[in-house]
């Protein structure tokens, strides 16, 4: 049979399609070359079959070449192959990969931990479906005298809602909210609750708070009760809670209730302005509560709703309504039914409208809910937190680029064998990509071991799911977008370096490398110095908070609670009386006092004062309280101008009032004994006292705020609030025998008690926590430096190994030479310390402006970070240092 | 370093130095690299064309079908600009390894 050649090659060419690598040009290009070889062939005279068998035989290894192309096509064959080479390079340089790696986790760590919370603050009350309609509406007494604010508070008056509901098209539902404390007895046990919220059926149609048991049609009735589903579980187990009953004693309504369970909804997520709430109750039964009278003047609510101000307003606005436009209209409804009472008082209610997702950002309010974060503070997280990440991401250069000595040769041989540079780049990109990558998973798997600790210390709910996937996202998205920036310096060094180089000698880096490197060096340490001011500075003023003098004696006194009155029945003057007198026969008792008010507490009993006659036409608000007759003495007080409390003169009883100097000089007098002797009234009754003393301003509130006006009355008051108890002897023996004559006296209230100071220092808490955290961040920064600053120190070592050999053989001191190698190092830390301090000083100054009571910080706290840091860069080299001034010259100099 | 690793090694410098003269299909680059070294140098097609194809791809060559006689088609390969590039590199690598040897093996050879 006759050799077709062209039927052959055909049939060679499709045997090629078999193979998945190529492509018909590729084909094309190898039947050209066998057709040429083919011919080529003929020339020197073999037979057609001969020269196709031999060239279809030289292209023998089809097979090898297909797979070439897929590889060249397929990225992730290519990236298999440098993964497998870079497990390789890691375990070759162990050290250098830990140290690189462990840099990683730690910034990382700390970089997720301060993104998360600031992020988590930053998500309050996002979760609900209604989110962007919800407001809160809050009311403002401003002068309008001064335009200054007189009172900024949280709350709004009892018949804001509806009226605003009403009233205007705009808003489509409204919701109020009442707070109180509360006693639940049950047939097993009776405890206490903190968070009870009176609300409208509207709250649930409003906010996403979804129902376990019930509906919310079943909310708006005489005798029912929403509680959480951890209440539910804690008084019912896992049985049907709807329909049982339970006995609710209220702290601050004085409520006295049996209640059903009529639905039982899921605990409130933790980043809300709503958590912790363990019962809802309909406002009904509040409305009930409070007809005919009130405690404090002899009206119905309906008469004072619109002067009473302790009442939450939330309101749902239409979708696409103008809000500057809703708030002029609020405003509008606030000033007709005000105009009455404020109209000749200098003064003016302000509504304001707050979104639901950023009241958890506002600071600064009376009578708040749950107290807000400062934004700037969060900023300032997100800030730290990219701050460690550059402090690792600059070790992770300088360590890769201080390992190139060693890396040079294999880069060397690598470029011989014919890497091209942009192969390498990529090399040692993919290198510091797996690396973050590897310490990002590291880095959320130790989150999410020690979330426990961390959602108690922030106190917040560290559950990762779902709903944190976008932020995960995020934080991967920009640690690998640092990483690569950080991966590209290296990769550019390490794949720069010139075969010639390498081989002429172990390598000399150009000067601009050495340069990059220590404005690297420089800028971590002008974080750390940054870091470190600011965190003495911070230790700084919390210390002083917490020492300052308060102007008042809270030191070793035990607090214990008073039952509401409106428990226990008309003779509950006497039996606190009967508590009080059993506690004073106590040996181990020294003195006792009752006040309606502790110091620490937050004050919800303010009015507006001024004083008859008309000598003086200013309207202060003042806080109020109520103290037993020897308060003054107990708490050390010190009276400036008049007399403390006597109970010996009837006519001070409920009469008489003690003022601060603030609230006198607010009052328009100049010297404290002018205003003795003078009757003053507040705006809510008709009731005159008469100011008999003037007391020196003392801190009732945390050092945080500005001491406000006071008012000190002696009356009855203050037995339902609490008794401050100083001992001597044995704390547990006096607690017990507190304890027993309390369950005497009041058998079916639970016994409460604290100790002051710590009680006062609770306000402290998020103050100590921000401290804390900048002390961990700090210390976390100061040890990722340590770790950079060991692979430098351990570089540079190498590379002035010779010129210290050349100074050694010439005749240099050891101690020369410790100053020659030092001297670099100390500069690096003055430059940096020169950069930081005036930052240091630009924002330490702005932190202090928040506090009202501030330490003025010593210059040479801004210098002390550099002492600091030179000790802690000297301690580090030392030991890379006496090696380098050690070293034989001999060895060295041989060898170069 | 193996037979096969050097050839690997300098498979690029030679290509890029062969095209510097004017553009060649792929079957004549393996006839004048045979040429060239005397026979002693024998690239496989399964070298050849992936390092083609990949030096393409990376921008050092360029390539055009050109329409023979006989209406068959025909790759050439030519060197860009970034080619040059690399190929000078790659010649400083090279020759300070050459350099390298020759002064190593003079210097032990001399004495004798």
């Amino acid at each position: 049979m006759k050799f077709k050649l062209n039927e052959e090659i055909d049939r060679w060419k499709k045997s090629l399609h078999a193979f998945q690598g190529f492509e018909p040009e590729n084909i094309e290009e190898l039947e050209d070359h066998l057709r040429s070889d083919i011919e080529q062939k003929v020339k020197q005279g073999k037979t057609e079959e001969e020269a196709f068998m031999e060239a279809r035989t030289r292209i023998k290894n089809v097979k090898e070449i297909s797979e070439l192309h897929i590889k060249m096509r397929n990225n992730s064959s290519l990236f298999l192959l440098n993964i497998r080479f870079l497990l390789k390079i890691l375990r070759r340089n162990k050290s250098h990969s830990f140290q690189s790696l462990a840099g990683l986790i730690v910034g990382i760590t700390i970089c997720t931990i301060t993104f998360y919370y600031a992020n988590y603050e930053l998500s309050y009350d996002t979760f609900h479906e209604k989110t962007e309609a919800l407001f809160r509406v809050r009311v403002d007494v401003v002068s309008t005298e001064t335009g200054e604010y007189q009172n900024r508070r949280a709350t709004g008056f009892y018949a804001l809602p509806e009226a605003l509901k009403d009233e205007i098209p705009e808003i489509t539902e409204s919701t109020i909210l009442y707070p109180e404390a509360a006693v639940i007895i049950n047939e097993e046990d009776n405890f206490s609750i903190d968070k009870v919220l009176y609300t409208s059926e509207s709250f649930f149609n409003m906010f996403t708070i979804p129902l376990k048991w019930g509906s919310s049609n079943e909310f708006d009735s005489p005798d029912g009760i929403f509680i959480s589903a951890t209440l539910a579980e804690r008084l019912y187990g896992e049985e049907n809670p709807l329909g049982k009953q339970f006995k609710y004693l209220g702290v601050r309504t004085g409520g006295d209730f049996t209640l059903q369970v009529r639905g039982v909804f899921e605990d409130v997520p933790k980043n809300s302005y709503f958590k912790n709430t363990d019962v809802f109750l309909p406002i009904q039964i509040f409305k009930n509560l409070h007809t005919p009278t009130l405690s404090w003047a002899p009206i119905t609510i309906e008469q004072v709703k619109w002067r009473w101000t302790d009442f939450y307003t939330f309101i749902e606005v239409q979708s696409g309504a103008n809000v500057v436009q809703v708030q002029e209209k609020i405003q509008d409804v606030l000033d007709r039914n005000r105009r009455e009472f404020d109209a000749n008082r200098g003064r003016k209610q302000v509504a304001s409208m707050e979104p639901m997702d950023e009241i958890n950002l506002v600071t600064g309010l009376h009578n708040e809910l749950e107290a807000g974060v400062n934004k700037e503070i969060l900023w300032l997280f997100f800030g730290i937190g990219i701050m460690v990440m550059i402090i690792a991401w600059i070790n992770y250069v300088n360590m890769s680029t201080a390992t190139s000595i060693s890396r040079s040769k294999e880069i060397g041989i690598k470029k011989a064998l014919g890497a091209i540079k942009k192969q390498l780049v990529s090399q040692f990109l993919l290198e510091s990509t797996v690396l973050t990558m590897l310490a990002l998973f590291i880095s959320i798997a130790l989150v999410l071991l020690i979330s426990g600790r961390i959602s108690e210390f922030f106190d917040i709910q560290l559950a990762i799911g779902l709903q944190d996937l976008p932020f995960f996202l995020t934080l991967t998205i920009i640690i690998l977008l640092g990483s690569i920036i950080a991966g590209i310096y290296p990769a550019m060094i390490l794949s720069s370096f010139k075969t010639v180089d390498i081989l002429k000698t172990a390598s000399k880096n150009s000067g601009a490398n050495v340069w990059v490197r220590k404005i690297l060096v420089v800028f971590q340490f002008a974080i750390v110095a940054f870091l470190l001011t600011g965190a003495l500075v911070v230790y700084q003023q919390f210390q002083f908070m917490i020492n300052k003098d308060l102007g008042i004696d809270i030191n070793g006194k035990i607090a214990v609670d008073l039952p509401n009155g409106i428990f226990l029945g008309d003779d509950f003057d006497v039996k606190t009386e009967r508590l009080l007198s059993s506690y004073r026969e106590l040996p181990q008792i020294k003195t006792i006092s009752g006040s309606s008010m502790l110091p620490g507490d937050i004050n919800g009993w303010r009015h507006s004062l001024s004083v008859d006659g008309g000598e003086s036409q200013n309207l202060v608000v003042f806080n109020r309280m109520s103290v037993s007759d020897n308060y003054i003495e107990d708490f050390d007080i010190k009276i400036i101008a008049g007399r403390p409390f006597d109970k010996n003169i009837t006519s001070d009883y409920a009469e008489a009032l003690i003022i601060n100097r603030s609230g006198m000089e607010q009052l328009g007098f100049s010297s404290p004994d002018s205003i003795i002797g003078k009757s003053v009234s507040f705006a809510v009754g008709p009731q005159a006292y008469k100011v008999v003393g003037v007391a020196e301003d003392f801190h009732h509130q945390s050092v945080h705020s500005i001491i406000e006006p006071l008012s000190i009355q002696f009356d009855s008051a203050y037995q339902e609030g609490f008794l401050a108890i100083d001992f001597e002897g044995d704390f547990g023996e006096t607690i017990q025998s507190l304890e027993e004559k309390y369950a005497e006296v009041f058998p079916e209230v639970p016994f409460n008690f604290n100790f002051l100071d710590s009680r006062y220092r609770e306000q402290y808490e998020s103050d100590l926590q921000f401290q804390n955290i900048f002390r961990i961040i700090t210390v976390v920064s100061i040890l990722l430096a340590i770790i950079g600053l060991l692979a430098l120190s351990t570089y540079f070592l190498n590379q002035q190994k010779k010129s210290v050999s050349v100074r050694k053989v010439l005749g240099a001191e050891k101690w020369e030479l410790v100053r020659l190698v030092t001297r670099e190092y100390l500069l690096l830390i003055i430059i940096a310390c020169a950069i930081s301090i005036p930052l240091s000083i630009i924002s330490i100054n702005r932190w202090l402006e928040g506090f009202v009571f501030r330490i003025s910080v010593n210059p040479l706290l801004y210098v002390l970070p550099t002492i600091i840091l030179s000790a802690i860069v000297l301690l580090t080299i030392s030991r890379n240092t006496s090696k380098l001034v050690n070293v034989n010259p001999a060895r060295t100099l041989r060898n170069d | 370093m193996s037979k096969k690793d050097l050839v690997g090694a300098s498979t690029i410098p030679i290509v890029l130095s062969i095209l510097l003269e004017r553009e060649h299909y792929g079957y004549e680059l393996i006839r004048k690299v045979h040429e060239i070294s005397n026979g002693n140098l024998e690239w496989s097609e399964a070298m050849l064309y992936p390092v083609l194809h990949r030096l393409q791809k990376d921008g050092y060559l360029s390539s055009r079908w050109i329409v023979l006689e006989n209406g068959r088609r025909r790759k050439y390969y030519g060197i860009t600009d970034l080619g040059r590039t690399l190929l000078n590199e790659k010649k400083e690598d090279w020759t300070s390894m050459v350099t390298l040897f020759i002064n190593l093996w003079n210097l032990k050879i001399e004495p004798q």
